[in-house]
């Protein structure tokens, strides 16, 4: 597919429509939107960037992009790392929504709200503790504060109440897209004029399910109807130590199906040192940390209860389980978390995975999706293949609905100054993706260059009707090209 | 290019664009009105409508654009890099720890060694500080005018005074004179003081800070110096973080007017007495607070010793104000080294008086919000910028001087 470079002219039409105040295609500018890290580490720089107020602005940029067949990538937050840039040359648009930065509705009896994409969790979290304390946004689990929920829900990512309520796409009641034909359509019962958005399957078949995971490829969501869910005052944490990952998996099993907690995860050691500082052998030496009372592996249970009792309760069930599998000879110990480690997992949103760049200079969240029972086959191949390519095997695993699903993650702690170590964290994702897609596993965010060709060269006929799909919504296939192999 | 030695801590920059925030890590810290939870701490970004090449992040990955050589250096960089106060804020809620304020000064002076255009009213300011000492263009010999003691009187301690007390804020200089022989303290107003380089500093003019510094040295060595006092936040950040950088250690220990205040009363040398029926809230100049705050942090304080450190500083003014009888102390939302900054520092107050207004008069909003009559600080540049602010846009909120105050008290 070819596409047309942004002429001083388009740039001329851009500003007319959202005031030139909101246009940039300074060099400088461009490159401060530049992400290579967390998520994705391909990404270009846009070629001009427009901020739309409005629906209506949005609309007209599409159309007008459309016209010209200019590229256009939509930006929420902007923290999906190279997931909300151009992949390709000519670059286009980038569509900063961040001015889109409403909270349009919250509706605490059929408990959803409307946001705008630009809504950050830290003041969505502040706005909903000072207006609606008794509930909480779904906003996600460990993403910093200026992550935002349309773009969590777009990913499909995880929430702060993801053991209980399924994955961020899960939660989604309703959405309003802009598609480039100019079109403004609204899906689950929202579609009819008037209607809330409380039904999400909508009006006979609902087409909500082809803007999630889509990577800004189908259209631009411009409002999110969203479920909220009720924000408990008691709230504990209990944490499970264990020898190794198939254990923590089998024995955490055993509690998910009791179906208590909301949020689930664990991982191994390597989790606490490559937060805390600069690469360093003492810190890198399990022995050090042993003494410390960390475990090899661990697994967190987030407890909401409504009231001290329910919270009792559930801390009753988790240590009931967890002795049952210790008498089906599984080596598990309670591991007591002081208060202030408490605190600081409890707190939401929060920055407890910014600093996993302090080991090495950066890292990269490579996330699948597996059945629970094979998360610990996942973790084994995970840390095996990282110390095979010099990374330190720093995994992390959460539980999705009760066990139903498991969310993993290696985090690849790599030198974003070193082209080798770039090349070698490459060839670490490529080879285990192979891995894994032969086991049947699914990656969270597929990248364009490993994951999605992967993906797709097996699942021909999906990814067929896939194309088909994106012609309708997007007929001159101007969304986000090369993302999903999409063109 | 300078900067390329900061290339390790650019890098890890993950652009999850936390350092736009005050308070990024206490999502449910209650405040009042709209002041609550994590609220934006970022004067450059705001100002700029949220543009992501003003806040830190996005220049954090313009610096590794031009360190890349993806970024061609022009004058489009002058406004993004100089619309900032360089007040910490970034700094203090990066995880990964990367020293902003440190990065920015030095590509600053880059920007200045390139050639590219630097702003005229920089340039400016930097020529005064060439010929006449101080950025104000005043002459040189003015400087002590606002003295009636007795000049270059040979003593252990010296007050600093800083061109902007000396020049345009005269009566915060006498306030700490007259504090000063209230308490029958012998002190040095020196004739060849010259600017303590602060502006030159921030705005990358490295060579002329220098050697302006060098001067002071000289200057307050061969007085026989042993204890600096400081009423102006810059001049006392300059001196205390800058020199030892620049020179080396210092004979002198450096000390702020508000820690000379605490320190007279603590032995009973001043006592407020009288009473004072106003409610109060204190502003925290970036330069005696976050910074000092971050510099110690750099120093290798564990978490605990930081923890104390902060209690014990930044309660220094509290506590001063806590013990004027009748008077009422309330805190902005924004406070200690999560304080919104007042605008002025960096070279902005020069070069962009708009933005520095505009950032005085947010700060205004937050004191009359928490209740307060008065905001009371101890730093020329925020008094004066503070003071522009409330005359501009008509506030009732009085701007006051920690000295001043607790003169008015004894
Ligand atoms: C330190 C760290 C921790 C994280 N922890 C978590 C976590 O715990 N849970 C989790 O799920 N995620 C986590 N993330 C990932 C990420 O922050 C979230 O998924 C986040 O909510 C993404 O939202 P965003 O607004 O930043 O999305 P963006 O990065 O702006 O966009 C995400 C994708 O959606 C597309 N897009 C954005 N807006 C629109 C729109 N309006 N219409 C159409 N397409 C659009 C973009 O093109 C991009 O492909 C973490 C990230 C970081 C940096
Ligand atoms: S400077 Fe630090 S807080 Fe700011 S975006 Fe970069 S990593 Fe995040
Ligand atoms: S120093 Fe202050 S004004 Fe400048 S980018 Fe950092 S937070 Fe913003």
């Amino acid at each position: 597919m070819s596409y047309n470079r942004v002429t001083p002219e388009v740039i001329e039409e851009l500003k007319s429509i959202v005031g030139a105040e909101h246009v940039s295609d300074k060099p400088a500018v461009l490159a401060a939107y530049l992400s290579r890290s967390i998520m994705g580490i391909e990404a270009v720089k846009p070629d001009v960037v427009v901020r739309p107020k409005y629906v209506e602005e949005v609309r007209k940029v599409l159309m007008l992009a459309n016209e010209y067949r200019i590229p256009v990538t939509p930006m929420a937050g902007g923290l999906s790392g190279g997931f909300a840039l151009p992949l390709i040359k000519p670059a286009g648009i980038l569509l900063d929504l961040s001015r889109m930065n409403r909270i349009l509705k919250v509706d605490p009896d059929a408990r959803y709200m409307v946001v705008e994409p630009g809504v950050r969790n830290g003041p969505l979290w502040a706005y909903f503790r000072k207006n609606y304390p008794e509930y909480a946004p779904p906003i996600p689990d460990g993403a910093p504060p200026a992550a935002t929920v349309v773009g969590d829900a777009l990913e499909r990512g995880f929430t702060i109440v993801t053991n209980k309520a399924g994955p961020a796409a899960d939660l989604v009641l309703g959405l309003e897209v802009v598609l480039p034909t100019g079109e403004v359509v609204r899906t689950g019962s929202w579609a009819l004029p008037g209607a809330q958005p409380f039904y999400k399957w909508g009006l006979g078949p609902d087409f909500t399910g082809i803007f999630l995971g889509a990577q800004g490829t189908m259209g631009v969501v411009t409002k999110l109807a969203v479920k909220i869910f009720p924000h408990s005052e008691h709230k504990d944490i209990l944490a499970f130590g264990f020898e190794n990952p198939q254990d923590m998996i089998k024995a955490t099993m055993m509690v998910l199906k009791q179906e208590v907690g909301v949020m689930v995860q664990g991982g191994n050691w390597w989790l606490v040192p490559t937060r805390l500082a600069e690469e360093n052998p003492k810190l890198a030496d399990y022995q050090y940390w042993a003494k410390l009372g960390v475990p090899l592996w661990f697994m967190n249970f987030e407890l909401w209860g409504r009231d001290e009792e329910d919270l009792e309760y559930q801390r009753r069930v988790v240590r009931r389980e967890m002795e049952k599998a210790a008498q089906a000879g599984i080596k598990v110990r309670e591991w007591k978390l002081h208060p202030r480690q408490k605190k600081s997992r409890l707190k939401k949103p929060n920055k407890i995975a910014i600093p996993y760049a302090k080991w090495r200079g950066a890292f990269l969240f490579i996330t699948w999706y597996t059945p629970w029972m094979e998360a610990g086959d996942f973790a084994e191949i995970c840390v095996k293949k990282m110390e095979e390519y010099g990374f330190p095997p720093v995994f992390w695993v959460a539980s999705i609905e009760h066990g139903r699903e498991a969310i993993c993650m290696p985090i690849v702690c790599y030198d974003p100054t070193s082209p080798d170590e770039i090349e070698r964290l490459r060839e670490f994702n490529r080879d285990t993706t192979e891995m894994f897609i032969e086991r049947g596993w699914i990656n969270y965010r597929p990248d364009p260059y490993v994951h999605a060709p992967l993906m797709y060269s097996r699942a021909t006929a999906y990814y067929s009707m896939l194309k088909k799909l994106k012609k309708v919504f997007d007929p001159n296939g101007i969304m986000h090209p090369g993302r999903l192999c999409l063109p | 290019m300078e900067v390329e030695k900061y290339k390790k801590e650019i890098y890890k920059c993950i652009h999850c664009k936390t350092c736009r925030f005050a308070y990024s890590d206490e999502p449910d810290k209650a405040g009042y009105g709209d002041y609550t939870g994590i609220i934006h701490g970022c004067l450059a970004g705001t100002y700029n409508l949220d543009w992501e090449a003003y806040y830190n992040s996005g220049k954090m990955w313009i610096l590794r654009g031009i360190l890349e050589g993806d970024v061609p250096i022009t004058g489009d960089l002058i406004d993004i890099f100089y619309m900032c106060t360089e007040c910490g804020n970034c700094q203090l809620q990066c995880e990964n720890e990367i020293p902003t304020v440190e990065i920015f000064e030095t590509f600053r002076a880059d920007l200045v060694r390139s050639g590219v255009e630097i702003h005229p009213k920089h340039k400016r300011f930097t020529e005064f500080a060439i010929k006449l000492n101080n950025p104000y263009g005043e002459p040189h010999e003015k400087r002590t005018e606002w003295f009636d003691g007795e000049k270059n009187r040979r003593s252990e301690l010296a007050y600093f005074v800083g061109c902007t007390s000396s020049y345009r804020l005269p009566h915060v200089a006498k306030a700490v004179a007259k504090l000063l022989n209230t308490a029958g303290l012998e002190f040095l107003v020196s004739t060849e003081e010259v600017c303590c380089g602060s502006p030159l500093l921030r705005v990358g003019q490295r060579e002329v800070a220098l050697s302006l510094a060098k001067r002071n040295v000289e200057n307050f060595k061969a007085a026989g110096v042993k204890r600096m006092l400081f009423s102006c936040a810059g001049c006392y950040r300059t001196f205390t973080v800058d020199y030892p950088k620049l020179l080396g250690n210092q004979p002198f220990e450096t000390v702020s007017v508000m820690e000379m205040i605490k320190e007279l009363m603590d032995k009973g040398v001043i006592k407020p007495v009288k009473s004072m029926d106003m409610t109060v809230t204190w502003h925290d100049p970036c330069h005696f607070g976050r910074h000092i705050y971050l510099w110690k942090k750099g120093s290798g304080l564990s978490k605990g010793e930081l923890r104390d450190f902060a209690k014990k500083w930044f309660d220094i003014p509290r506590e001063v104000l806590y013990s004027i009888p009748g008077l009422k102390v309330v805190e902005m939302y924004r406070n200690r080294e999560n304080s919104w900054c007042c605008g002025a520092g960096g070279g902005v107050k020069a070069a962009y008086p708009e933005m520095a207004l505009w950032a005085a008069y947010e700060r205004i909003k937050e004191a009359k919000e928490a209740g307060a009559e008065a905001i009371v600080t101890s730093c020329p540049f925020c008094l004066r910028n503070l003071s522009d602010a409330a005359r501009e846009f008509k506030s009732d909120v009085k701007i006051i001087d920690l000295t001043e105050l607790v003169l008015q008290t004894l």
